[in-house]
Protein backbone atom coordinates (compact mmCIF):
# COMPACT_ATOMS: atom_id res chain seq x y z
CA UNK A 1 0.00 0.00 0.00
CA UNK A 2 2.87 2.35 0.94
CA UNK A 3 4.50 1.65 -2.41
CA UNK A 4 1.27 2.55 -4.19
CA UNK A 5 0.83 5.84 -2.32
CA UNK A 6 4.46 6.84 -2.90
CA UNK A 7 4.13 5.88 -6.56
CA UNK A 8 0.96 7.93 -6.86
CA UNK A 9 2.62 11.00 -5.28
CA UNK A 10 5.59 10.76 -7.64
CA UNK A 11 3.31 10.13 -10.60
CA UNK A 12 1.29 13.28 -9.90
CA UNK A 13 4.55 15.22 -9.62
CA UNK A 14 5.71 13.85 -12.99
CA UNK A 15 2.46 14.93 -14.62
CA UNK A 16 2.33 18.38 -13.00
CA UNK A 17 5.97 19.19 -13.83
CA UNK A 18 5.46 18.03 -17.42
CA UNK A 19 8.22 15.40 -17.34
CA UNK A 20 9.70 15.28 -20.90
CA UNK A 21 9.71 11.45 -21.07
CA UNK A 22 6.08 11.20 -19.97
CA UNK A 23 5.11 13.97 -22.37
CA UNK A 24 6.97 12.37 -25.27
CA UNK A 25 5.32 8.98 -24.74
CA UNK A 26 1.87 10.55 -24.34
CA UNK A 27 2.14 12.62 -27.52
CA UNK A 28 3.43 9.60 -29.48
CA UNK A 29 0.50 7.51 -28.26
CA UNK A 30 -1.97 10.19 -29.30
CA UNK A 31 -0.32 10.54 -32.71
CA UNK A 32 -0.13 6.80 -33.43
CA UNK A 33 -3.64 5.94 -32.25
CA UNK A 34 -5.11 9.09 -33.79
CA UNK A 35 -3.58 8.26 -37.17
CA UNK A 36 -4.75 4.64 -36.89
CA UNK A 37 -8.34 5.69 -36.18
CA UNK A 38 -8.27 8.24 -38.99
CA UNK A 39 -7.22 5.52 -41.46
CA UNK A 40 -9.80 3.09 -40.02
CA UNK A 41 -12.52 5.75 -40.33
CA UNK A 42 -11.50 6.61 -43.90
CA UNK A 43 -12.00 3.07 -45.13
CA UNK A 44 -14.39 1.83 -42.41
CA UNK A 45 -17.17 4.43 -42.70
CA UNK A 46 -17.68 3.93 -46.48
CA UNK A 47 -17.81 0.16 -45.87
CA UNK A 48 -20.36 0.77 -43.09
CA UNK A 49 -22.48 2.96 -45.37
CA UNK A 50 -22.46 0.20 -47.98
CA UNK A 51 -23.40 -2.47 -45.43
CA UNK A 52 -25.92 -0.30 -43.60
CA UNK A 53 -27.81 1.26 -46.47
CA UNK A 54 -27.44 -1.01 -49.50
CA UNK A 55 -28.70 -4.52 -50.16
CA UNK A 56 -26.43 -6.98 -51.94
CA UNK A 57 -25.42 -10.65 -51.95
CA UNK A 58 -23.04 -11.59 -49.15
CA UNK A 59 -24.02 -8.60 -46.99
CA UNK A 60 -24.99 -10.74 -43.99
CA UNK A 61 -21.75 -12.70 -44.21
CA UNK A 62 -19.68 -9.49 -44.27
CA UNK A 63 -21.60 -8.03 -41.33
CA UNK A 64 -21.04 -11.23 -39.36
CA UNK A 65 -17.36 -11.22 -40.26
CA UNK A 66 -16.81 -7.65 -39.05
CA UNK A 67 -18.78 -8.40 -35.85
CA UNK A 68 -16.62 -11.45 -35.20
CA UNK A 69 -13.38 -9.57 -35.82
CA UNK A 70 -14.19 -7.04 -33.07
CA UNK A 71 -12.97 -9.58 -30.54
CA UNK A 72 -9.68 -10.49 -32.21
CA UNK A 73 -6.96 -10.72 -29.52
CA UNK A 74 -4.49 -7.88 -30.07
CA UNK A 75 -1.51 -10.14 -29.51
CA UNK A 76 -2.73 -12.53 -32.22
CA UNK A 77 -3.11 -9.64 -34.68
CA UNK A 78 0.33 -8.41 -33.61
CA UNK A 79 1.80 -11.86 -34.29
CA UNK A 80 0.17 -12.08 -37.73
CA UNK A 81 1.48 -8.63 -38.62
CA UNK A 82 4.91 -9.53 -37.29
CA UNK A 83 5.01 -12.60 -39.54
CA UNK A 84 4.18 -10.42 -42.52
CA UNK A 85 6.61 -7.56 -41.88
CA UNK A 86 9.62 -9.15 -40.20
CA UNK A 87 12.83 -9.21 -42.22
CA UNK A 88 12.08 -12.43 -44.14
CA UNK A 89 8.30 -11.93 -44.19
CA UNK A 90 6.24 -11.27 -47.34
CA UNK A 91 6.36 -7.52 -46.68
CA UNK A 92 9.81 -7.52 -45.07
CA UNK A 93 11.24 -5.40 -47.87
CA UNK A 94 9.18 -2.46 -46.58
CA UNK A 95 11.29 -2.36 -43.37
CA UNK A 96 8.26 -1.57 -41.24
CA UNK A 97 9.04 -3.70 -38.21
CA UNK A 98 9.63 -1.69 -35.03
CA UNK A 99 8.44 1.57 -36.57
CA UNK A 100 5.52 3.83 -35.60
CA UNK A 101 4.05 3.12 -39.07
CA UNK A 102 3.79 -0.59 -38.23
CA UNK A 103 1.83 0.21 -35.06
CA UNK A 104 -0.42 2.62 -36.97
CA UNK A 105 -1.22 -0.03 -39.60
CA UNK A 106 -1.77 -2.69 -36.94
CA UNK A 107 -4.06 -0.51 -34.83
CA UNK A 108 -5.98 0.63 -37.94
CA UNK A 109 -6.66 -3.02 -38.81
CA UNK A 110 -7.54 -3.76 -35.18
CA UNK A 111 -10.17 -1.02 -34.88
CA UNK A 112 -11.67 -1.23 -38.37
CA UNK A 113 -14.24 -3.88 -37.29
CA UNK A 114 -15.34 -1.56 -34.45
CA UNK A 115 -15.77 1.40 -36.81
CA UNK A 116 -17.67 -0.75 -39.33
CA UNK A 117 -19.91 -2.74 -36.97
CA UNK A 118 -20.88 0.15 -34.68
CA UNK A 119 -21.50 2.46 -37.65
CA UNK A 120 -23.62 -0.17 -39.43
CA UNK A 121 -25.71 -0.58 -36.27
CA UNK A 122 -26.15 3.20 -36.04
CA UNK A 123 -27.19 3.49 -39.70
CA UNK A 124 -29.60 0.56 -39.48
CA UNK A 125 -31.12 1.89 -36.26
CA UNK A 126 -32.11 5.09 -38.04
CA UNK A 127 -35.54 4.35 -39.36
CA UNK A 128 -35.65 3.73 -43.12
CA UNK A 129 -38.62 6.07 -42.91
CA UNK A 130 -36.15 8.94 -42.38
CA UNK A 131 -35.09 8.45 -45.98
CA UNK A 132 -38.73 8.38 -47.15
CA UNK A 133 -39.55 11.35 -44.94
CA UNK A 134 -36.73 13.44 -46.42
CA UNK A 135 -37.93 12.56 -49.93
CA UNK A 136 -41.52 13.54 -49.20
CA UNK A 137 -40.22 16.90 -47.98
CA UNK A 138 -38.47 17.44 -51.30
CA UNK A 139 -35.03 15.89 -50.80
CA UNK A 140 -33.16 14.35 -53.72
CA UNK A 141 -31.73 10.82 -53.37
CA UNK A 142 -28.40 12.29 -52.21
CA UNK A 143 -30.03 14.68 -49.76
CA UNK A 144 -32.19 11.86 -48.36
CA UNK A 145 -29.11 9.69 -47.93
CA UNK A 146 -27.36 12.56 -46.17
CA UNK A 147 -30.36 12.96 -43.86
CA UNK A 148 -30.01 9.31 -42.79
CA UNK A 149 -26.27 9.71 -42.28
CA UNK A 150 -26.79 12.86 -40.21
CA UNK A 151 -29.31 11.03 -38.02
CA UNK A 152 -26.78 8.22 -37.52
CA UNK A 153 -23.88 10.60 -36.95
CA UNK A 154 -23.94 10.27 -33.16
CA UNK A 155 -23.51 6.51 -33.54
CA UNK A 156 -20.74 6.90 -36.12
CA UNK A 157 -18.91 9.34 -33.82
CA UNK A 158 -19.34 6.90 -30.93
CA UNK A 159 -17.86 4.16 -33.14
CA UNK A 160 -14.85 6.37 -33.88
CA UNK A 161 -14.35 7.30 -30.22
CA UNK A 162 -14.64 3.65 -29.14
CA UNK A 163 -12.07 2.79 -31.80
CA UNK A 164 -9.66 5.39 -30.49
CA UNK A 165 -10.10 4.14 -26.94
CA UNK A 166 -9.46 0.57 -28.07
CA UNK A 167 -6.38 1.65 -30.09
CA UNK A 168 -4.77 3.81 -27.41
CA UNK A 169 -5.35 1.18 -24.72
CA UNK A 170 -4.17 -1.91 -26.67
CA UNK A 171 -0.86 -3.53 -25.92
CA UNK A 172 -0.40 -6.58 -28.16
CA UNK A 173 0.05 -4.87 -31.54
CA UNK A 174 2.20 -2.03 -30.17
CA UNK A 175 4.52 -4.48 -28.40
CA UNK A 176 4.76 -7.07 -31.18
CA UNK A 177 5.39 -4.76 -34.14
CA UNK A 178 6.57 -1.62 -32.31
CA UNK A 179 9.01 -3.23 -29.93
CA UNK A 180 8.73 -0.43 -27.31
CA UNK A 181 11.87 1.35 -28.53
CA UNK A 182 12.49 4.29 -26.22
CA UNK A 183 12.01 7.63 -27.95
CA UNK A 184 10.81 5.95 -31.15
CA UNK A 185 7.98 3.41 -30.76
CA UNK A 186 7.34 3.39 -27.00
CA UNK A 187 3.69 4.20 -26.31
CA UNK A 188 1.68 4.46 -23.09
CA UNK A 189 0.69 0.81 -22.77
CA UNK A 190 4.05 -0.71 -23.70
CA UNK A 191 5.88 1.69 -21.41
CA UNK A 192 3.54 0.94 -18.49
CA UNK A 193 4.34 -2.76 -18.92
CA UNK A 194 8.05 -2.18 -19.36
CA UNK A 195 8.44 0.26 -16.45
CA UNK A 196 6.45 -2.01 -14.14
CA UNK A 197 8.83 -4.83 -15.03
CA UNK A 198 11.69 -2.54 -14.03
CA UNK A 199 9.90 -1.64 -10.76
CA UNK A 200 9.50 2.02 -11.82
CA UNK A 201 6.02 2.13 -10.38
CA UNK A 202 5.80 5.95 -10.33
CA UNK A 203 6.23 6.27 -14.10
CA UNK A 204 3.80 3.39 -14.66
CA UNK A 205 1.17 5.03 -12.46
CA UNK A 206 1.71 8.43 -14.10
CA UNK A 207 1.21 6.93 -17.55
CA UNK A 208 -1.80 4.91 -16.37
CA UNK A 209 -3.42 8.09 -15.02
CA UNK A 210 -2.78 9.84 -18.33
CA UNK A 211 -4.27 6.89 -20.23
CA UNK A 212 -7.41 7.12 -18.07
CA UNK A 213 -7.64 10.89 -18.58
CA UNK A 214 -7.32 10.51 -22.36
CA UNK A 215 -9.98 7.78 -22.60
CA UNK A 216 -12.51 9.43 -20.28
CA UNK A 217 -11.70 12.97 -21.39
CA UNK A 218 -12.29 12.29 -25.06
CA UNK A 219 -15.52 10.40 -24.40
CA UNK A 220 -16.87 13.20 -22.19
CA UNK A 221 -15.84 15.89 -24.68
CA UNK A 222 -17.58 14.07 -27.53
CA UNK A 223 -20.75 13.66 -25.44
CA UNK A 224 -20.74 17.39 -24.75
CA UNK A 225 -20.26 18.29 -28.41
CA UNK A 226 -23.02 15.89 -29.50
CA UNK A 227 -25.47 17.48 -27.08
CA UNK A 228 -24.63 20.95 -28.39
CA UNK A 229 -24.91 19.80 -32.01
CA UNK A 230 -28.58 18.76 -31.71
CA UNK A 231 -29.74 22.21 -30.65
CA UNK B 1 -57.51 17.46 -60.76
CA UNK B 2 -54.31 17.46 -58.69
CA UNK B 3 -53.35 13.79 -58.79
CA UNK B 4 -54.44 10.70 -60.63
CA UNK B 5 -53.55 7.01 -60.48
CA UNK B 6 -54.24 4.94 -63.57
CA UNK B 7 -54.38 1.14 -63.24
CA UNK B 8 -51.72 1.08 -60.54
CA UNK B 9 -50.58 -2.28 -59.18
CA UNK B 10 -47.84 -3.04 -56.69
CA UNK B 11 -46.36 -6.36 -55.66
CA UNK B 12 -43.77 -7.05 -52.97
CA UNK B 13 -41.92 -10.36 -53.35
CA UNK B 14 -44.83 -11.86 -55.27
CA UNK B 15 -47.48 -10.58 -52.84
CA UNK B 16 -49.97 -8.15 -54.36
CA UNK B 17 -50.42 -5.03 -52.23
CA UNK B 18 -52.38 -3.05 -54.84
CA UNK B 19 -54.32 -4.46 -57.74
CA UNK B 20 -55.24 -2.26 -60.68
CA UNK B 21 -56.21 0.82 -58.67
CA UNK B 22 -57.43 3.96 -60.44
CA UNK B 23 -58.46 7.12 -58.64
CA UNK B 24 -58.45 10.88 -58.99
CA UNK B 25 -57.92 13.52 -56.34
CA UNK B 26 -59.46 16.90 -57.10
CA UNK B 27 -57.93 20.22 -56.14
CA UNK B 28 -58.84 21.32 -52.63
CA UNK B 29 -60.81 18.23 -51.62
CA UNK B 30 -60.52 15.97 -48.60
CA UNK B 31 -60.41 12.36 -49.68
CA UNK B 32 -60.44 9.38 -47.32
CA UNK B 33 -59.01 5.95 -48.02
CA UNK B 34 -60.99 3.69 -45.75
CA UNK B 35 -59.98 0.10 -45.22
CA UNK B 36 -58.77 -2.50 -42.75
CA UNK B 37 -55.10 -3.07 -41.93
CA UNK B 38 -53.23 -4.63 -44.83
CA UNK B 39 -55.70 -3.39 -47.42
CA UNK B 40 -53.01 -1.38 -49.23
CA UNK B 41 -53.72 2.13 -47.88
CA UNK B 42 -50.11 2.94 -46.94
CA UNK B 43 -48.74 1.56 -50.21
CA UNK B 44 -51.24 3.66 -52.13
CA UNK B 45 -50.23 6.80 -50.22
CA UNK B 46 -46.52 6.08 -50.73
CA UNK B 47 -47.08 5.71 -54.47
CA UNK B 48 -48.94 9.03 -54.50
CA UNK B 49 -46.10 10.60 -52.51
CA UNK B 50 -43.72 9.24 -55.18
CA UNK B 51 -41.52 7.40 -52.68
CA UNK B 52 -42.70 3.99 -53.90
CA UNK B 53 -42.76 3.06 -57.55
CA UNK B 54 -45.77 1.14 -58.87
CA UNK B 55 -45.06 -2.28 -60.41
CA UNK B 56 -47.39 -1.24 -63.22
CA UNK B 57 -49.69 1.67 -64.00
CA UNK B 58 -49.14 5.40 -64.13
CA UNK B 59 -49.23 8.38 -61.77
CA UNK B 60 -50.14 11.88 -62.91
CA UNK B 61 -49.78 15.24 -61.16
CA UNK B 62 -51.61 18.20 -62.66
CA UNK B 63 -52.25 16.12 -65.80
CA UNK B 64 -48.50 15.47 -66.22
CA UNK B 65 -47.22 11.89 -66.14
CA UNK B 66 -44.62 11.18 -63.46
CA UNK B 67 -41.42 9.68 -64.85
CA UNK B 68 -37.85 9.19 -63.65
CA UNK B 69 -36.94 12.45 -65.35
CA UNK B 70 -39.40 14.68 -63.49
CA UNK B 71 -39.66 12.62 -60.26
CA UNK B 72 -37.74 15.06 -58.06
CA UNK B 73 -39.68 18.07 -59.32
CA UNK B 74 -43.03 16.23 -58.99
CA UNK B 75 -42.23 15.21 -55.42
CA UNK B 76 -42.32 18.90 -54.48
CA UNK B 77 -46.06 18.96 -55.22
CA UNK B 78 -47.08 16.47 -52.53
CA UNK B 79 -45.92 15.64 -49.05
CA UNK B 80 -46.76 12.82 -46.67
CA UNK B 81 -47.15 12.35 -42.92
CA UNK B 82 -46.50 8.79 -41.80
CA UNK B 83 -48.54 6.72 -39.37
CA UNK B 84 -45.49 6.03 -37.21
CA UNK B 85 -44.33 9.56 -36.52
CA UNK B 86 -40.81 10.19 -37.72
CA UNK B 87 -38.91 13.22 -36.47
CA UNK B 88 -35.35 14.29 -37.11
CA UNK B 89 -33.17 14.15 -34.02
CA UNK B 90 -33.00 17.92 -33.65
CA UNK B 91 -35.15 20.85 -32.55
CA UNK B 92 -38.75 21.40 -33.58
CA UNK B 93 -37.65 24.47 -35.54
CA UNK B 94 -35.11 22.48 -37.56
CA UNK B 95 -37.68 19.75 -38.18
CA UNK B 96 -40.30 22.13 -39.52
CA UNK B 97 -37.76 24.19 -41.46
CA UNK B 98 -36.17 21.14 -43.20
CA UNK B 99 -38.26 21.19 -46.38
CA UNK B 100 -38.12 24.99 -46.62
CA UNK B 101 -34.32 24.90 -46.44
CA UNK B 102 -34.28 22.34 -49.27
CA UNK B 103 -36.30 24.84 -51.29
CA UNK B 104 -33.66 27.49 -50.55
CA UNK B 105 -36.13 29.91 -48.98
CA UNK B 106 -34.42 32.86 -47.21
CA UNK B 107 -33.83 32.33 -43.48
CA UNK B 108 -36.04 35.25 -42.35
CA UNK B 109 -38.95 33.89 -44.42
CA UNK B 110 -38.37 30.41 -42.99
CA UNK B 111 -38.52 31.80 -39.46
CA UNK B 112 -41.78 33.56 -40.22
CA UNK B 113 -43.39 30.51 -41.83
CA UNK B 114 -42.25 28.16 -39.06
CA UNK B 115 -43.60 30.46 -36.35
CA UNK B 116 -46.94 30.81 -38.17
CA UNK B 117 -47.43 27.08 -38.66
CA UNK B 118 -46.39 26.26 -35.08
CA UNK B 119 -49.15 28.61 -33.90
CA UNK B 120 -51.66 26.74 -36.04
CA UNK B 121 -50.67 23.34 -34.58
CA UNK B 122 -50.63 24.91 -31.10
CA UNK B 123 -46.90 24.43 -30.56
CA UNK B 124 -45.86 28.10 -30.44
CA UNK B 125 -42.79 28.75 -28.24
CA UNK B 126 -41.78 25.10 -28.62
CA UNK B 127 -39.34 25.70 -31.48
CA UNK B 128 -36.14 25.24 -29.46
CA UNK B 129 -37.23 21.98 -27.86
CA UNK B 130 -35.90 18.65 -29.12
CA UNK B 131 -38.56 16.95 -31.23
CA UNK B 132 -37.89 13.45 -29.94
CA UNK B 133 -38.56 14.56 -26.35
CA UNK B 134 -42.20 15.41 -27.17
CA UNK B 135 -45.19 13.17 -26.58
CA UNK B 136 -46.52 11.08 -29.49
CA UNK B 137 -49.36 13.53 -30.10
CA UNK B 138 -47.08 16.55 -30.09
CA UNK B 139 -44.66 14.80 -32.46
CA UNK B 140 -47.54 14.10 -34.83
CA UNK B 141 -48.41 17.81 -34.73
CA UNK B 142 -44.78 18.64 -35.59
CA UNK B 143 -44.98 16.20 -38.51
CA UNK B 144 -48.18 17.84 -39.71
CA UNK B 145 -46.67 21.32 -39.36
CA UNK B 146 -43.57 20.17 -41.28
CA UNK B 147 -45.79 19.00 -44.13
CA UNK B 148 -48.20 21.94 -44.20
CA UNK B 149 -45.52 24.64 -43.97
CA UNK B 150 -44.37 23.69 -47.47
CA UNK B 151 -47.65 24.89 -48.93
CA UNK B 152 -47.90 21.73 -51.07
CA UNK B 153 -51.15 21.41 -52.97
CA UNK B 154 -51.54 17.77 -51.86
CA UNK B 155 -50.92 16.44 -48.36
CA UNK B 156 -51.09 12.68 -47.73
CA UNK B 157 -51.78 11.52 -44.19
CA UNK B 158 -51.41 7.91 -43.10
CA UNK B 159 -53.71 7.22 -40.14
CA UNK B 160 -52.96 10.69 -38.74
CA UNK B 161 -54.84 10.24 -35.48
CA UNK B 162 -54.19 6.55 -34.83
CA UNK B 163 -53.07 5.97 -31.22
CA UNK B 164 -53.55 9.63 -30.27
CA UNK B 165 -55.43 10.87 -27.23
CA UNK B 166 -58.72 12.71 -27.96
CA UNK B 167 -57.20 16.20 -27.43
CA UNK B 168 -54.34 15.66 -29.90
CA UNK B 169 -56.68 13.91 -32.34
CA UNK B 170 -59.05 16.89 -32.21
CA UNK B 171 -56.20 19.35 -32.84
CA UNK B 172 -55.00 17.31 -35.83
CA UNK B 173 -58.52 17.14 -37.32
CA UNK B 174 -58.99 20.87 -36.78
CA UNK B 175 -55.66 21.64 -38.48
CA UNK B 176 -56.55 19.40 -41.43
CA UNK B 177 -59.89 21.20 -41.85
CA UNK B 178 -58.25 24.63 -41.53
CA UNK B 179 -55.53 23.83 -44.08
CA UNK B 180 -58.13 22.54 -46.49
CA UNK B 181 -60.51 25.46 -46.02
CA UNK B 182 -58.04 28.37 -45.79
CA UNK B 183 -55.18 27.20 -48.00
CA UNK B 184 -57.10 25.03 -50.44
CA UNK B 185 -54.78 22.09 -49.71
CA UNK B 186 -56.08 18.80 -51.05
CA UNK B 187 -55.86 16.17 -48.31
CA UNK B 188 -55.83 12.41 -48.80
CA UNK B 189 -55.85 10.45 -45.61
CA UNK B 190 -55.89 6.78 -44.80
CA UNK B 191 -57.98 5.57 -41.93
CA UNK B 192 -59.68 2.46 -40.62
CA UNK B 193 -61.98 4.64 -38.51
CA UNK B 194 -65.32 4.85 -40.30
CA UNK B 195 -66.50 7.75 -38.10
CA UNK B 196 -63.45 9.84 -38.99
CA UNK B 197 -63.88 8.92 -42.64
CA UNK B 198 -67.43 10.24 -42.52
CA UNK B 199 -66.77 13.36 -40.43
CA UNK B 200 -63.90 14.96 -42.40
CA UNK B 201 -63.85 14.12 -46.08
CA UNK B 202 -65.98 14.92 -49.05
CA UNK B 203 -65.18 11.65 -50.84
CA UNK B 204 -64.33 8.20 -49.58
CA UNK B 205 -62.78 5.19 -51.31
CA UNK B 206 -63.20 1.81 -49.66
CA UNK B 207 -60.06 -0.27 -50.12
CA UNK B 208 -60.17 -4.03 -49.70
CA UNK B 209 -57.41 -6.56 -50.48
CA UNK B 210 -55.53 -4.03 -52.62
CA UNK B 211 -58.56 -3.10 -54.72
CA UNK B 212 -60.93 -0.17 -54.52
CA UNK B 213 -64.21 -1.78 -53.61
CA UNK B 214 -66.33 1.33 -53.96
CA UNK B 215 -66.35 5.13 -53.96
CA UNK B 216 -68.76 7.20 -51.91
CA UNK B 217 -69.35 10.58 -50.33
CA UNK B 218 -69.53 11.49 -46.68
CA UNK B 219 -73.04 12.87 -46.91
Amino acid sequence: MKELIEGLEKAIQLIITGDPTVLDITLRSLYISGAAVLIAALWGIPIAILLGLKDFRGKLFLKGLFNALIGIPTVVLGLILYLFIHRSGVLGFLHLLYTPTAIIIGQAILVTPIVVSFSVNALEAVSSEIQDLAKTLGASEDQAFFAVFREALDGVILATVSSFNRAVAELGVAQMVGGNLSGFTAVLTTTIMNETDKANIDISIALAIILFIIVFGITLAVNFVQRRRRT
Amino acid sequence: MIAELRNVSKTFNGITALNNVSLEVNKGEIFALLGPSGSGKTTLLKIMALIEKPSSGEVYFNEERVSDKNLQQMRMQATMVFQKTVVFNTTIYNNVAYGLKLRKIPENKIKEKVNDILKIVKLENFEKRLANRLSGGEQQRVALARALVLGAKLVLLDEPTANLDPRNAAIIEEVISTANRDLGTAIVFATHNIFQARSLPQRIALLKNGRIDQFGTST
